[in-house]
């Protein structure tokens, strides 16, 4: 087999055109570190993410209690088909030891630094008291532990604390740190995979990675530390683990009702999907997968453009060669070979180089990236073939098919053509007639210019590739910045309050005295021995028996006039508790059946001391006719007319009797407790403006100013998911139901019927004004047909906003419900009942984290663009430059100077770069909104892009600097070419 | 057409552009070369001598009329067919050289001799060149002239039956254009190969065997030389 004699000119080649293969080579090389580097780490830690739910077991929910749930509780909702697990704990203060073997630094300084540079943790920044959530050590059977470093405690005193805090801290094995007051010694570094993103509370808007962690000790150290302080939360795994949503949230009310069934109360439980804990961290791995795919795509874009650009100023400068060879009897594929191979070995080079430089060189920082901010295992990188495809083999085939495409494009030329220096249409054209009114050096310029012209368009189109690189470095900072302001403004209030049941504020001191009661009798596992639904059965045969409780004395001067209503409360209390909380809907039907209850035991004292004296003997029937004499006659000497049969007075006597017995059952100190609330309750009951039937919801027991209860409003609020424009993903959107003529929401104007959204809805969701459109809410898995008729706020806003009755219709609720409160003075509301409160400024918390988040990725962006930037500019002016140098020689031989040169010559360039730079501006505007437009996609929420003037400005000043950079190196290259050889080389 | 009819062009014509600006170049040109002479082919410029040669040569098309090259008629053969005889027949020598600048003189011959299955020996031919003491150098380190001697030992490589210059001294000064024209005249006596040499210089009408005179496109002169001069008693 013959070996063209041509491939020696290889190495010649590349050593003579140096600057163009490194510029490839250097290209190439850094797109595919960067992207792949980052997307192997990524795409590997959403592996180890969607991994974590089956190698850690981690919950599907959990539920929390108001104290200990009972054994019959956690079995029956074991029955329902799941895994109950207690996973108790308590938040204790945590200092950390200032004799650390491994803290160089103070803590604050630590803490300070974790905010600065890692960032995405460092919520609370330094210098503030740091809290830590205690656990007892954990057995694999539920939300594994993955140790990062060392071992779990095996001995008292010994602790593991969270990685990501012990980086934040510099933290190592041995340290010492003090909990609640007392020394631990760190054994180990871990992640607890329910907290892979280190959110203090389900409803904060940030987590905190540098003031509050997580830790375990042993079992025995956490009975001591926490004692009967715990916070009873327990975790769910439902036996059938690929149970939809849906399923899930019918799986979780029979949760709910199990446990409240079985002598506890549910006040708090979360999906795996609401719990940020375990979602944030993934999300935002997968959101920013999807910017760096974007990324990948426009240098993609740019690198096609330049091999496209380099080949044809290859060509063009091989054309008197090229012709030559083929006259000679060359055949085109032949010359296709030899000038495809060493792009085809730079591009195979720099690409190898890049994905090996990504796997290796870059996958400790970018795995920094999401390592420095949450919580996961070991990284362990895992093989994706899609990353070595989209950022090593697409570049790599895009520069052999579009270098093969463009030599065979321009080979397409004759042989004679080639010799002629016509290889190029443009060339085969000829001159153009120039005005000779203008003077020869506007004219030498405007030929220049027109001679250049295809170079120039390839120019201001590459300028403009590459300032849209740089752009998405310098401005997704300040978009977010500018989108900071416009969220916190799209809070129409001080404070939103979402709650879990509808909390009533307007309350008196005896409305909020007998709620407590209502609520500790039915929630505190004490009393779960009292059936307090005796007591109605007593109350209902009694009014059976034609006895008016209200008229009855009762103990310590019980009036009967709430007590008499007592049976309809209960049922009340029972339906009113229809909550958006399983929790509550529990306690506040448990605490209505207290209400109901209460009146019972105002029985007179004499039977009282009857039933008592039979009880301790045990001596009696309640069918014995001698007792229902006793009890007629003290009834009556009470002023109290029993009508109805024996069997109506034996089934009353058993009632009362067997809660009685469950009353002194309790034990003395609970009894009287027990007592002490229903007295309570009866007290409230006295005061003739407390309904207690109508305290069918839960009552907030601070009491609040009218002068604050004026300003507060009522709304509704549920989320929908509606189809995003871009992709087959769907928004959640919130739906407010809202008071027409709302003093928050100004901007919505939901009289007669109308229904508006925030601008943003109609951007990033398949929504337009007038049609309707469906939405899915997923727990119910339910869809609703809506119309928005107008879009009102700003661009951030993807809210829909209706009438509170709409709303109440719409979701099927009742007229008077409600699920939030909107104030612009903070509400001293029972924390219980409240999902989540967000204000303004916890808005551009979260934005300000978003910014964190970014942050690093988008610096790590800058970094990599403009080095790619300065090669792009520097690779299209060279081929104008290139092209331009002989003539610039010929000048320099006419006895031009070089001043003059400059003028002929490099004013036109540089001219065509600044032109290029601004007319590139709105250009760039509206590509860069495309651009982030599909950048944003996977996240959640819309972005308005509003780019500043100062920063276009920034963007045309590094890009001019860049230009005067790069001219410069070409001017001496140039300048450095004797005269003589540029004249050789023309023969 | 037989071998001593080694090129015939039969009513070739050819014109450039159209409508008003169109330009006949050639016009109905009918003439042979025998093999092994040595033809020039003379006439002002613009007068249809580059064309003529371009034609033969097989670098573009003819607009009407046949050429016959070595029994092959080239004005029928498709573009593929045309590669392979260029490959196979022809080699061509151009007034600007044309070198690859990053090969060598050495490799800037070879390139060529890797087209052809009975190739000429490199050193030989470098020797004969007289270019042996600077097979090593690449172009921009020779003269003018040793460019040119590499251009024609390119072109002669591969043995070609044909050799097609194009105002091969039309860049060099009278004493290198002499050697230049000593050495194609003695390589068609040593290899025998037909050429065809379009040139301004009237003077090498004396050592060629056949003038064809163009002029405005027409053929105004085609007559054979039988008294051959060596390029050695030329003067002009």
């Amino acid at each position: 087999m013959h070996i063209s004699p041509l491939a020696r000119r290889l190495p010649r080649d590349f050593k003579n055109n140096l600057g163009k293969y490194l510029g490839i080579f250097g290209l190439l090389v850094m797109a595919v570190t960067f992207t792949s580097g980052f997307l192997v780490s990524a795409y590997s830690i959403a592996d180890i993410a969607a991994g974590m739910r089956e190698a850690y077991n981690i919950e599907d929910l959990y539920f929390v209690t108001m104290y200990e749930a009972t054994d019959e509780a956690l079995d029956a909702v074991e029955d329902l088909g799941a895994r109950v697990y207690p996973n108790f704990s308590r938040d204790v203060p945590l200092s950390l030891g200032a004799a650390n073997k491994s803290t160089d630094k103070s803590t604050a300084e630590a803490a300070a630094d974790a905010a600065e540079g890692a960032g995405k943790g460092a919520a609370e920044g330094a210098g503030k008291d740091m809290l830590v959530r205690l656990y007892k050590n954990r057995d694999g059977s539920f939300d594994g532990v993955a140790y990062a470093q060392g071992r779990a405690p095996r001995a008292a005193g010994e602790v593991a604390l969270d990685r990501v805090f012990c980086a934040n801290h510099n933290l190592g094995l041995g340290d010492t740190v003090r909990i609640a007051n007392e020394d631990f010694e760190l054994v180990g570094i871990c992640t607890l995979s329910d907290y892979q993103a280190t959110y203090k509370n389900a409803d904060d808007f940030m987590f905190n990675a540098t003031t509050f962690t997580v830790a375990q000790l042993t079992n025995e150290e956490w009975e001591r530390l926490v004692g009967d302080g715990a916070t009873y939360r327990y975790s769910v795994l439902i036996d059938d683990r690929t149970m939809d949503l849906t399923g899930r949230t019918t799986f979780e009310e029979d949760l709910v009702d199990a446990v409240n069934d079985n002598g506890s109360t549910v006040s708090d439980l979360m999906d795996r999907e609401s719990n940020i804990g375990l979602t944030f961290a993934a999300d935002d791995v997968e959101g920013d997968s999807t910017m760096w795919e974007t990324l990948m795509l426009v240098l993609i874009v740019i690198m096609a453009f330049v091999f496209v650009v380099l080949t044809d100023a290859t060509i063009e400068q091989e054309s008197a060669v090229i012709g030559t060879l083929l006259a000679s009897g060359y055949r085109k594929r032949e010359l296709v070979a030899h000038y495809m191979v060493l792009p085809t070995l730079i591009g195979l080079a720099g690409c190898t180089l890049g994905f090996a430089l990504g796997n290796t060189l870059m996958a400790e920082p970018m795995q920094g990236l999401y390592y420095n901010s949450y919580s996961f295992p070991p990284y362990v990188a895992t093989w994706h073939p899609r990353v070595l495809v989209i950022t090593t083999v697409v570049p790599f085939c895009l520069l052999v098919v579009i270098t093969l495409l463009g030599l065979l494009r321009k080979l397409g030329a004759t042989p004679l053509q080639f010799l002629r220096g016509e290889a190029s249409a443009k060339a085969r054209r000829g001159g153009m007639r120039l005005p000779e009114r203008l003077g020869f050096v506007a004219r030498f310029r405007l030929r220049v210019f027109l001679r250049n012209l295809s170079h120039f368009v390839t120019l201001f189109f590459g300028i403009m590739f590459g300032s849209l690189l740089l752009l998405m470095g310098l401005a997704l900072l300040p978009v977010v910045s500018i989108n900071a302001d416009l969220m916190a403004d799209s809070v129409p209030a001080e404070h939103l309050y979402a709650l879990k049941a509808p909390l009533k504020l307007d309350a008196t001191q005896s409305e909020r005295d007998a709620w407590a009661a209502m609520f500790e009798l039915s929630t505190n596992p004490v009393y779960a021995g009292l059936d307090l639904d005796l007591l109605s059965d007593a109350v209902d045969k009694l009014e059976e028996m034609g006895v008016d409780l209200g008229d009855m004395p009762g103990l310590d001067g019980a009036d009967a006039d709430g007590s008499g209503k007592g049976s309809d409360k209960g049922d009340g209390a029972a339906k009113g508790a229809a909550g958006s909380s399983g929790a509550s809907d529990g306690a506040a039907k448990d605490a209505g059946d207290a209400t109901s209850n209460a009146s019972e035991f105002t029985l007179p004292p004499q039977i009282e001391a009857m039933v008592e004296d039979s009880a301790k003997h045990r001596n009696w029937r309640a069918d014995d006719p001698a007792i229902h004499a006793l009890w007629k006659q003290v009834a009556q000497a009470a002023g109290i007319h029993l009508k109805g049969n024996d069997g109506d007075l034996t089934e009353l006597i058993r009632t009362l009797d067997k809660f009685h017995v469950q009353l002194h059952a309790l034990g003395d100190d609970e009894a009287k407790a027990a007592w002490e609330l229903l007295q309570d309750l009866m007290e409230a009951a006295e005061d003739e403006s407390v309904d207690l039937g109508s305290l069918k919801d839960p009552v907030n027991q601070t009491a609040i100013d009218d002068e604050t209860l004026k300003q507060v409003e009522k709304f509704s609020v549920a989320t929908l998911q509606v189809p995003r424009r871009i992709g087959d993903s769907t928004e959640a959107v919130t739906v407010y139901g809202i008071e027409p003529g709302s003093r928050y929401w100004t901007y919505a104007d939901v009289r007669n019927g109308h229904i508006v959204a925030g601008e943003g809805l109609f951007s990033k969701c398949n929504v337009e004004p007038g049609e309707s459109f469906t939405a899915l809410d997923r727990s119910t898995n339910k869809t609703y047909e809506l119309a928005v008729d107008d879009a009102c706020n700003n661009g951030c806003d993807l809210n829909i906003y209706m009438s509170v009755d709409d709303f109440n219709k719409l979701f099927n609720k009742s007229a008077d419900e409600f699920n939030g409160y909107a104030s612009n003075v903070a509400l001293p509301l029972d924390e219980r009942y409240v999902a989540s409160d967000l204000t303004p400024d916890k808005m551009r918390s979260m934005a300000d984290q978003m910014q964190d988040s970014m942050g690093q990725i988008m610096t790590l962006i800058v970094c990599m663009v403009i080095p790619i930037y300065v090669v792009l500019i520097y690779l299209l002016t060279k081929t104008v430059i290139d092209r331009s140098a002989r003539a610039i020689s010929y000048m320099k031989v006419f006895g031009y100077r070089d001043r003059e040169i400059d003028r002929l010559y490099m004013r036109t360039i540089t001219f065509t770069v600044v032109f290029s730079l601004v007319v590139n501006i709105p250009i760039l505007v509206e590509l860069f909104k495309l651009l982030l437009t599909y950048m944003m996609a996977d996240y959640s929420g819309n972005f308005v892009i509003e780019l500043p003037m100062s920063l276009m400005a920034r963007e045309v000043g590094i890009g001019f600097l860049t230009y005067l950079v790069v001219a410069c190196l070409h001017m001496r290259a140039i300048r450095k070419v004797s005269l003589s050889l540029a004249l050789k080389v023309q023969e | 057409m037989d071998n001593e009819r080694f090129l015939k062009l039969e009513n070739v014509q050819k014109s450039y552009g159209e409508g008003e600006a169109r330009v006949e170049v050639l016009r109905k040109i009918t003439c042979e070369v025998s093999k092994g002479e040595i033809c020039v082919l003379f006439g002002p410029s613009g007068s249809g001598k580059s064309t003529f040669l371009n034609l033969v040569g097989g670098l573009e098309p003819a607009d009407s009329g046949s050429i016959w090259v070595n029994n092959n008629e080239i004005t029928r053969l498709s573009n593929r067919e045309l590669v392979e005889y260029r490959r196979r027949e022809l080699g061509f020598v151009f007034q600007f050289y044309n070198l690859v600048p990053d090969l060598t003189i050495r490799e800037n011959i070879e390139v060529t001799r890797f087209l052809s299955q009975n190739p000429l020996p490199v050193d030989d031919l470098l020797h004969s060149l007289g270019l042996w003491e600077h097979r090593f150098k690449f172009p921009n380190q020779v003269s003018g002239g040793q460019q040119q001697r590499c251009a024609i030992g390119r072109a002669l490589v591969k043995n070609p039956t044909l050799v097609l210059a194009d105002e091969p001294t039309g860049a060099l000064d009278y004493h290198t254009s002499k050697e230049i024209l000593a050495l194609m005249e003695r390589i068609n006596q040593e290899y025998g190969c037909t050429m065809v040499i379009v040139t301004h210089n009237d003077a090498l009408r004396h050592m060629s065997h056949h003038i064809l005179r163009l002029r405005d496109g027409k053929l105004v002169d085609d007559v054979r030389n039988d008294h051959v001069l060596p390029v050695s008693q030329i003067e002009w």
